[in-house]
């Protein structure tokens, strides 16, 4: 049981299963705060531009 | 407190039994599911007894959680909920009656019929006083639960599907000490720890479950 | 008393979202690089820094991030019930919007725990899974995840969403130790003895360091992401309340 080359195959899947899962999580998260910052900034310049054609 | 949940048991209760055969319809369902359990184990009595305890309380569960919706979405889609919160009565109270409503409707109903799916799955009738009690407080503590969890999901969307993933859960632990219970007495041996500790479990629920539910209700009711 | 006044005062002045946003600034750098130092670290000692068990040989090594996994999987779920009783109580800006950032991570470290188990079972004793008490109370909690999920996501209106959620995170925060005791208990009865010897290896010195530094690694990486999500679910909010500023206008 002690260094059987199986064991190592099951160990590298646990990891990269691991690895799967936080690097998902990671992208995930920074595609969606992407996201939200552009929509955010969309909003406030069309708030810019509307209230620049009322000004005018 | 009990001059509103008199009334409104017996106003829910009207209501659902002038439909009639709907109440007989969760029956029907949980004899369905248990034969089709057997019968997809094989008939054997040697399996099917000793699955029963798990195939009774499944079937239990998934009936009376099949009757929720009629009880409690149908009431918010026509605004009954509305006239409710608009009203002085108290929600702890209708929600309670509702509650006691739906276990008179499916619970009560289920232990009746018993006597029909114990034979089939080869439950003899000496062990069925230790199954009805056990179910007693199954199903009473899954219409208080259900009761809850019917409330959370008002005005959402698919809430029939979503109050049924959030409910099993959280039924789980008495679920497993009722098949713990009917499986002790089953094999001879004393049910009566298993039954107190489900008895433990029901009794707190008694109030905090129609109080949560009725904090849920005000919630999801309340136009935004 | 000035405890509880300094916990208060803590409280108050992070429900002021742009104060929090600040916080964030420096609270989520700090944490990236301590969650890939640790993790580098944690790595480094899992794999080379650590021998292997004498009973368990190289798949010991999946216990650091197993265990780990696990304490996150629980403690994400209590604070995300902490924060919703906080939030759902004292109407707490922030902490209503903590419970939805953090939700799919310890979801995350709930599968991660599930999929490392199973994957240590196969080798060890010969099976994918085990209805025993550690991985059926993971599975539930699991469970518990995924509805949460699924309600706050329900609702037309994203408050009554949060509100739902609340109640839910802290009715099944209560129920939790109930299943987990009532899931030992049947364990105990219901499962033949060979598997409820689905324990862990006697953790020695040696072992510990890995496990803790993964430990810590995992808690950086949450803070970090659950720092990152939070400010997206803050600004969420804000471009939701500054779509209606433009639908008003408009009309």
């Amino acid at each position: 049981m002690n260094g059987n080359p199986d064991h190592l195959y099951y160990v590298a899947l646990a990891y990269l299963a691991a690895t799967v899962v936080i690097v998902f999580l990671v992208l995930q998260s920074l595609f969606a705060a992407a996201a939200v910052r552009r929509a955010l900034e969309d909003a406030e310049k069309t708030a810019e531009n509307d209230a620049g054609d009322q000004a005018s | 407190m009990r001059h509103v949940l008199i009334p409104h048991l017996a106003r829910s209760l009207r209501l659902h039994l002038r439909r009639g055969p709907e109440a007989l319809v969760t029956v029907f369902f949980f004899v369905m599911i248990a034969a089709l359990f057997a019968l997809s184990l094989g008939g054997g009595q040697d399996i099917v007894a000793r699955a029963a305890p798990g195939i009774i309380w499944t079937a239990a569960a998934l009936a009376a959680l099949l009757a929720l919706e009629s009880l409690y979405h149908r009431d918010y889609d026509d605004g009954t909920f509305d006239l409710v919160l608009m009203s002085p009565v108290s929600v702890f109270a209708v929600v309670a009656a509702k509650m006691l409503c739906h276990w008179l409707l499916t619970g009560l109903l289920l232990l009746a019929a018993l006597l029909v799916v114990a034979p089939m799955l080869f439950i003899p009738f000496a062990q069925l006083g230790v199954l009805i009690l056990s179910l007693f407080c199954g199903t009473l503590y899954l219409s208080l639960l259900g009761g809850f969890g019917a409330c959370l999901t008002l005005g959402s969307r698919k809430p029939g599907i979503l109050l049924v993933l959030l409910i099993l859960p959280l039924f789980l632990p008495m679920l497993l000490l009722g098949v713990l219970a009917v499986g002790a007495s089953l094999a001879g041996m004393a049910a009566k720890a298993y039954v107190l500790l489900q008895f433990a479990l029901l009794l707190p629920a008694l109030p905090l479950a129609p109080y949560a539910a009725s904090v849920c209700l005000t919630m999801n009711v309340r136009s935004s | 008393m000035p405890d509880d006044e300094c916990e208060v005062v803590l409280i108050k002045t992070f429900a002021n979202p742009t104060r929090f946003l600040a916080l964030i600034r420096w609270v989520m750098p700090t944490a990236s690089v301590l969650a890939v130092a640790l993790l580098a670290a944690g790595l480094w000692l899992a794999f080379f820094g650590s021998p292997t068990d004498y009973q368990q040989g190289q798949t010991v090594r999946i216990m650091y991030i197993h265990v780990p996994a696990a304490w996150m999987a629980l403690f994400v779920y209590t604070s995300m019930a902490a924060a919703a009783f906080v939030g759902l109580v004292w109407k707490h800006v922030v902490a209503e919007l903590y419970a939805r950032a953090a939700a799919p991570l310890g979801a995350g470290f709930t599968l991660i725990c599930l999929v490392t188990g199973a994957l240590w079972g196969q080798p060890m004793w010969g099976t994918w899974w085990a209805w025993d008490a550690r991985m059926t109370s993971v599975l539930v909690l699991f469970f518990l995840y995924l509805g949460y999920i699924a309600l706050s996501d329900a609702f037309d209106d994203p408050q009554k969403g949060i509100n739902a959620g609340a109640v839910l995170l802290i009715v099944g925060v209560i129920n939790v130790p109930i299943i987990k005791f009532s899931v030992d208990w049947w364990n105990t009865l219901h499962q033949p003895a060979s598997v409820t010897r689905m324990a862990m290896p006697a953790v020695d010195l040696s072992m510990l360091w890995p496990l803790v530094v993964m430990a810590a690694a995992f808690k950086a990486l949450f803070v970090a992401l659950a720092c990152l999500r939070l400010r997206t679910e803050i600004q969420r909010r804000r471009l939701a309340v500054r779509q209606m500023q433009q639908a008003e206008h408009a009309a």
